[in-house]
């Protein structure tokens, strides 16, 4: 998330909102103008909406992704209810236009727990998670979203073996999945790092972010494209393919 | 310099099929003419059906691989729906390629040219800025080949619309796909870790050379004396033991008899012998004594015109030709093996695969150096025009180490490429060993 030239800052208006499972929360949100590539729920774990927040969905905004961020806490909300609450978050989106298929929730640290969760639950257009805990407590079926997961080898809650576990589980899952392990860096790689290998995590996982959004996220139909859905032979055939 | 000028291709005899003597010879300017690949990839490559890949590269919905396929760049991908798909990879704005990654996971594939994006049902999802284009426009979608259609797992293609359809095409080559692919309960797989690898040698020398089995104990020599060093006995009737067949439109194999499959592996261990024993003996009351003699013998098939299918029992090979310049091709192997298979078996299957495959390993290097130099002689293919291909004409059963198999592929080739016709060279039919039926149909769940 380095840049060279400063580009203009926005800065995130802040509400309270009442999300499911989760009480009152503060939320953090960045809208754009014109046709924006996509949305993100955006979930801090422990005191990052004011500190992390801001710079990760200007980082965003970038790319085009309008973004909610929430600060689901440390760890102390039952995955049901993160759950519950990421369904709120969506419900917000969809006052603007979002349906889940255009909305990627990505989490950090206990809400890359939650993220991982709502990946399992619901059907997004991707999922990822920075450094979630206890990925092997709870058996989470990935049956429509696309979920990333990435992890520092030094991360004190998940070991490098659990993490290799976690992707044999998630291999025969019928959605796709990947899991990514950093070597020689901490659960908070994607802080960045002066030296080589906390540099190139930071690097790395900020890249990979963005391209699982790119390649999953669906794209929201412009007006024009409204129009030529609405045009569309609905007796066009598009191939059927060959199948299985 | 002077040379003699080129006889028109359309007039010129490029077989030379003379049942009387009988003589079968290729004349060799077929491997250097650009006209004749400019003819085969008209009515060949753009005419028939072409392999693609196997449905099992592609495990979960939105995966994809790119490759060629006649030289034509294609995503081969799994859609949304589950639904193998194949396009044209090529931008319908200007014209960039859509996917420039050999393989991934994708749900939408953005063109890095000016931004298009399509799903993996090929659909146009977003233009940037598309106001410009007005409110009538005619959005494109991704192009399709002609035809698609797979049997037990493997996807063809073809360019062409009018083609028959895929499992007439495929003949009794059909039956030799069932004998690899009934090696598992659950579905042959084909494994990722892709040779591949390039020869400097017109494609068809690759064709004849993947069911050449006359030259396996010359060339190959360095590898048999590893296998034998490894504790393996090598016996010269169970090389010998084999056929070669006609299987229709240009298909063909060399087929071992029952057990041959073994004989090119190094040693198992007890325990490994008794898994594949056992193993077999389910198929046997699954299908019959008959059909698993059968699966138990090594083939070397070819579809015409470009893929071969290896089975030698313990390792199945599916290798894909293409075509790049009359005197250069690409080649690409994959391995396909049961996946329930415990851990010695597909030990050695990969073993086999290196070592023996793999374009580093014991065996192939040795092929590409053989027709690398048939290339390289072909320079005097005015001096020397013809090569003979007619070992087993005159025989009443044709072997594996014979010819019949390329003759076939010949014939059918001659047929496309220059419109002439050769009746079926007769032999008898093979020994009731190598024509155990099936005896009850497998159950449809498990096809592929
Ligand atoms: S060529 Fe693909 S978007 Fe222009
Ligand atoms: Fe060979």
């Amino acid at each position: 998330m380095e840049r060279e030239a400063p580009l203009p800052r926005i800065e995130p208006r802040h509400f309270v909102a009442e999300l499911e499972g989760a009480g009152p929360v503060e939320v953090a949100e960045v809208r754009l103008t014109g046709i924006p590539r996509g949305a993100v729920a955006l979930l801090c774990g422990g005191d990052g909406l004011a500190t992390q927040a801001p710079e990760v969905m200007n980082a965003l905004a970038e790319h085009g992704y309008e973004t909610l961020a929430v600060d689901l806490g440390s760890g102390s909300l039952a995955r049901a209810d993160a759950v519950a609450a990421v369904r709120s978050l969506l419900a917000l989106l969809g006052e603007r236009g979002w349906g889940a298929e255009q909305v990627g929730v990505v989490g950090y640290g206990a809400g890359g727990t939650a993220a991982f969760a709502a990946a399992g639950a619901l059907s997004l257009g991707a999922a990822i998670s920075l450094s979630p805990r206890d990925v092997l407590a709870e058996p989470v079926a990935l049956t429509s979203t696309p979920w990333l997961g990435m992890f520092g080898e030094h991360d004190e809650h998940t070991t490098p073996e659990s993490v290799v576990e976690l992707g044999r589980r998630l291999a025969d899952a019928p959605c796709f999945s990947r899991v990514v392990i950093y070597p020689g860096v901490g659960a908070d790689y994607f802080r960045g790092a002066a030296d080589a290998l906390g540099h190139a995590a930071a690097f790395d996982s900020w890249q990979r972010l963005v391209e699982w959004l790119n390649a999953r996220v669906s794209p929201r139909l412009s007006p024009y494209a409204e129009l030529w859905e609405l045009r569309r032979d609905p007796s066009d055939p598009s191939p059927e393919g060959s199948v299985r | 310099m002077t040379q003699t000028p080129t006889a028109p291709t359309e007039a010129f005899r490029f077989i030379d099929d003379d049942r009387e003597s009988p003589r079968f010879r290729v004349n060799r300017r077929a491997m250097v003419d650009p006209e004749v690949f400019d003819r085969e990839r008209d009515r060949i490559f753009g005419q028939v059906w072409l392999y693609v890949g196997h449905e099992t590269e592609l495990s979960k919905p939105h995966d994809f691989k790119t490759r060629d396929v006649a030289g034509r760049p294609v995503i081969f991908a799994r859609d949304k729906a589950g639904a193998i798909q194949v396009w044209i990879n090529s931008c319908p704005h200007r014209g960039a390629m859509i996917c420039r990654e050999p393989a991934g996971n994708a749900r939408f594939m953005t063109c890095f040219y000016h931004g298009w994006s399509f799903n993996t049902s090929g659909k146009l999802v977003s233009v940037p800025g598309d106001t410009s284009y007005g409110p009538g426009f005619q959005r494109p979608g991704l192009a399709s080949p002609a035809r698609l259609d797979s049997y037990r797992g493997f996807v063809f293609i073809s360019f062409n619309p009018d083609v028959e359809d895929l499992v007439d095409y495929l003949a009794e080559a059909k039956e030799f796909l069932d004998l690899v692919c009934d090696q598992s309960e659950v579905g042959m797989q084909v494994l990722e870790g892709t040779h591949e690898y390039s020869v400097k040698a017109n494609w068809k020398l690759l064709v004849e050379n993947s069911y050449d089995g006359y030259h396996a104990v010359s060339t190959h020599q360095r590898y048999f004396e590893m296998v034998t060093a490894s504790g393996v006995e090598l016996d010269a009737a169970t090389l010998g033991d084999s056929i070669g067949v006609d299987l229709g439109n240009g298909h063909g194999a060399s087929v071992g008899g029952p057990g041959t499959g073994g004989v090119f592996g190094r040693p198992l261990s007890q325990a490994g012998e008794a898994e594949k024993e056992e193993r077999f003996e389910g198929f046997r009351t699954k299908y019959g004594g008959a059909w698993v003699d059968r699966m138990t013998g090594a083939r070397n098939l070819v579809i015409f015109p470009n893929l071969v299918v290896i089975d030698l029992v313990m390792g199945v090979v599916i290798r894909k030709i293409d075509p790049i310049r009359p005197d250069y091709m690409e080649v690409t192997a994959w391995e396909m093996v049961p996946p329930e298979e415990g851990e010695e078996l597909k030990k050695q299957r990969l073993d086999n695969f290196l070592t023996f495959w793999g374009p580093g390993g014991l065996a192939s290097p040795d092929d590409v150096e053989a027709l690398e130099t048939c290339q390289r002689s072909f320079a005097a293919h005015r001096e020397l025009e013809w090569s003979d291909v007619s070992r087993g004409m005159s025989s009443p059963v044709a072997l594996g180490s014979d010819e019949l198999q390329m003759r076939t592929w010949w014939r059918r080739w001659d047929q496309l490429v220059n419109d002439r016709e050769h009746p079926v060279e007769p032999h008898e039919p093979p020994s009731a060993r190598f024509r155990g039926e099936r005896a009850e149909l497998q159950e449809q769940t498990t096809a592929g």
